[in-house]
């Protein structure tokens, strides 16, 4: 069958465009003299195309680059770290985020990547105008380089600087749903707040960030030094409150950073008396980091088998109810064909011909599903995004455009679709043209 | 059953499909059975109204920041709050507890001993009126005041199924009330507690099994040198309950008033949160795989659906001139499509037989979810009974469409194409 299917490929460049557009006209009318069959196939098929691309379409947002976390490809991710006692070969471990100490020694040290930016891992913050409006936000304490590392929108104003950062100058980035808020307007540069009643200093006013950007979704950015977060460890000051985001020049540097990471992390252990501190194969590409749980182990390759299981089965069911309705259909054309194959037509004929009309049904259902699919993604957004960790947070899980639209998918969505088409046509087709013609005839 | 037989190379597709979709959907269906019964089960409190606020101590590079003072002085500050709360009109009740509202993202633990039985409970380090916010219940009936009353330093308050799980134990149930028992160590100089009282079984959340560790409790008083202990007040939280019919516009009548009401020494309103919300975040991954199973459910019903109605509709169009026979013979429209119908459930019953065997030994080799609920005769029977209805109501639809169609020629017509 493999043969005569790459025979109707290779054909296919010398056939002349006439010779295509009758095949197509000619499954067109096939497809409309059947029309509650064919919308019936259309459906099934789209469904099957909708819920595999919605579960490619989550995945997608949380891997693939998105403003304002364009540079995903070529980060690196720290997320938590463990310590304990020296030699200690029970699982035995505190876990938790890094000091400010390991986050600066360990991390900010690295001479490989283009850039490193110190985030602590987020919390609230009671934002207030002097006598005036008053809301909780979320709010990120970092550095300059998280502009550097993140590409945000900015409406008004600039980030603050390395030398505000070093200082901990009390000067503030707020998004602009906040600005709106508190003034009625995004023009809120050099305006003074209260955050947790300390005045700061409007510096700039970003488009809002959706929650599903974790490593840099906030509502109000500050630097660390503007408040005593800093202070907030323990364990031979390792474990504290800060993460840490690695830019590598390309993804072909991941290897050096961990190579030299490790190598400052021997370093910092040296240092430290008692205990040592241990990163469980951190840091993490972008798919380890969304697997990774705190505390444990990566899970990557359960999650993988998950997917994969999860698709399979989803693609097991409508493969088998496709094959069912192209068997019935082929059944009812037994006559067409034998009278056809009486007249001379080859198997070879028949099997493309039936092949054109398969093609331009999976052609419409997966347009079909894919629109369902984007419909799915967006009108489903609460339960498909949301999650016990991005629930408390304030904000939206908004999605644009770009998060959604990429070559990659629609490269997915056409191989899926040939591939239902392979499954469910070409099989009970080939069988149908290899009748004898005379079974064929008498229907049996 | 001989028309079944005559047609096998196209059943065997559908019946290859009912097969594998009846296992697929029974196993979905019996996960989503437990989740909804145990869903469905009494809470034992009610967040209804109900909000957790924070305070806050503000930092030097505040305006307001008295230097000097003292955890001891915070704390009083936060009685004072507390005791501003409460005067409200539109407040029912004020609590301050520890590290323990409901669906809180993390709990303490506590142990005492019954006799020589050690028994370990998630602890709800309380003040008394926390009874009164999350209206708990007495066992006796008499609501949450009785239990708010009980609850001292030296007298603790139990959730009745507390000793169930320790077959051991000496006490069970009610037997327990007034018993004074040693906390935390066995030992004649440990410090004893008397049980006041008991409640209903209080549950963590709608997902968690009555019998699970996390649906028993002990509330303990929590003092101030408690509270002082702690370091910061944010820690503690402040929980309230608003009177019936006045929630509406809540936060926004309290926030305008924070600056002024309820900022005392250095502490301030950081947040409030209605514990609806806390409740929604704490059990989204819960709703969302039960969500995920209703979708596969769904998805799968759906193309058994098409599947059917598309093979269906080209058979009793082939068989028109057998059904216009049949007409022509006297058989009315009800009794063809009974007949159509009965070919189809039948096949439906001959792919479900061997489908409820795999289920079974699914279920007997503990391969389904069974640390909720355990996997019985009675489960079985009407999860069984459940997808067979599903797949069979999908069936009826899709034959019902296809062979209305067919009947609604005439039979010398068909006959006549033949």
């Amino acid at each position: 069958m493999m043969n005569d299917f790459f025979f109707g490929i290779k054909e296919f460049g010398s056939m002349n465009t006439n010779m295509i557009k009758l095949y197509f006209k000619q499954a067109f009318y096939q497809l409309r003299e059947n029309r509650l069959i064919s919308l019936v196939s259309i459906i099934g098929t789209a469904l099957a195309i909708c819920m595999i691309m919605v579960i490619v379409l989550v995945l997608e947002v949380r891997i693939t680059d998105c403003v304002p976390e364009v540079n995903r490809s070529r980060s690196l991710y720290m997320k938590a770290m463990s310590i304990h006692q020296k030699g200690d070969t029970s699982d035995r471990s505190s876990n938790g985020c890094m000091s400010l100490t390991v986050a600066k020694e360990c991390f900010k040290a690295l001479t490989v990547p283009e850039a490193v930016t110190i985030v602590s891992t987020g919390g609230r913050m009671r934002i207030s105008v002097p006598a005036g409006k008053m809301m909780t936000v979320d709010n990120l304490e970092t550095d300059d380089t998280f502009w550097k590392v993140f590409s945000f929108d900015f409406i008004a104003g600039k980030p603050f600087t390395a030398a505000d950062s070093e200082s901990g100058l009390p000067k503030v980035v707020i998004s602009a749903s906040v600005a709106r808020n508190l003034f009625g307007t995004v023009e809120a540069v050099g305006r003074t707040v209260q955050l947790n009643l300390a005045d700061y200093t409007v510096v700039g006013v970003v488009k809002d960030v959706s929650k599903l950007a974790v490593s840099s979704y906030a509502q109000i950015w500050i630097p660390f030094h503007s408040t005593e977060i800093a202070g907030k460890c323990w364990y031979d000051n390792a474990m504290g409150t800060f993460r840490v985001v690695i830019l590598a020049h390309s993804e072909k540097d991941f290897p050096a950073i961990r190579e030299e990471a490790e190598r400052l992390r021997q370093k910092f252990n040296d240092g430290l008396q008692d205990s040592e501190i241990f990163y469980r194969g951190q840091p993490d590409d972008r798919f380890s980091f969304i697997f990774r749980h705190w505390g444990r182990e990566l899970q990557a390759k359960e999650a993988y088998l998950h997917y994969l299981l999860v698709i399979v089965i989803l693609l097991l069911v409508p493969a088998i109810n496709l094959s069912s309705m192209t068997l019935s259909r082929m059944r009812k054309r037994m006559s067409e064909i034998g009278v056809r194959k009486a007249f001379g037509a080859t198997a070879n004929v028949l099997l493309r011909q039936v092949f054109y009309e398969n093609l331009l049904l999976t052609l419409i259902a997966g347009a079909v599903g894919m629109l369902f699919s984007y419909a799915c993604t967006f009108l489903l957004n609460d339960f498909l995004f949301s999650n016990s960790e991005n629930r408390t947070q304030i904000g939206e899980t908004s999605l644009s455009a770009d998060m959604l639209f990429s070559p990659w998918i629609f490269l997915a969505a056409f191989i899926f679709c040939l591939l239902l088409n392979l499954l469910s046509a070409c099989i009970p087709a080939w069988r149908a043209s290899r009748m004898n013609i005379t079974d064929a005839l008498n229907q049996r | 059953m001989k028309q079944i037989w005559n047609e096998r190379r196209s059943n065997a597709f559908l019946w290859m499909e009912l097969f594998v979709v009846f296992v697929i959907l029974w196993y979905i269906v019996d996960v989503v059975y437990v989740t909804l019964s145990i869903y469905n089960l009494p809470m034992g409190f009610d967040i209804e109204n109900t909000y957790v606020l924070r305070f806050e101590r503000m930092t030097s590079k505040a305006a307001a920041y008295q230097p000097g003072r003292t955890m001891k002085e915070d704390v009083a500050d936060l009685h004072e709050i507390v005791n501003r709360l409460a005067h409200r009109s539109d407040v029912e009740a004020v609590s301050l507890s520890q590290n323990c509202i409901p669906y809180n993202d993390g709990a303490n633990s506590f142990s005492f001993y019954l006799d020589t039985v050690p028994v370990r409970s998630l602890k709800r380090w309380i003040t008394p009126e926390y009874f009164n916010v999350f209206r708990y219940r007495n066992i006796d009936g008499s609501g949450s005041e009785s239990l708010a009353e009980a609850l001292t330093p030296s007298g603790m308050v139990l959730s009745v199924n507390i000793a169930d799980v320790y077959q051991d134990a000496p006490w069970h149930g009610k037997e327990l009330l007034g018993r004074r028992v040693p906390v935390w160590r066995n030992e004649p100089e440990a410090e004893h507690l008397s049980i006041a009282a008991l409640t209903e079984p209080v549950r963590y959340d709608h997902f968690t099994a009555p019998d699970d560790y996390g649906s028993r409790y002990a509330a303990v008083y929590l003092t101030d040198e408690e509270m002082e202990s702690l370091g910061e007040t944010v820690y503690i939280e402040v929980c309230l309950r608003v009177r019936e019919g006045q929630n509406d516009g809540f936060i926004d009548r309290l926030i305008v008033e924070a600056d002024r009401q309820y900022q005392v020494g250095n502490l301030y309103l950081l947040d409030i949160t209605p514990l609806s919300d806390i409740r929604a975040a704490y059990e989204t991954d819960s709703v969302n795989e039960l969500n995920t199973q209703f979708c596969i459910i769904f998805f799968l019903l759906l193309n058994i659906f098409l599947g059917i109605i598309g093979t269906f509709w080209f058979r009793t169009q082939h068989r028109r001139a057998e059904i216009a026979l049949r007409m022509a013979l006297g058989s009315t429209r009800w009794g063809i499509c009974g007949r159509l119908m009965g070919e189809g459930v039948l096949l439906l019953l001959i792919s479900a037989i061997p489908a409820w065997v795999v289920a079974w030994n699914l279920g007997y080799a503990e391969l389904v979810e069974v640390t909720r609920m355990p996997f019985t005769a009675g489960r079985f029977a009407i999860t069984v009974l459940g997808t067979f209805i599903l797949i069979a109501g999908m069936i009826v639809i899709g034959i019902g469409y296809p062979a209305r169609r067919a009947m609604s020629i005439k039979p010398a017509e068909a006959l006549h194409e033949e």
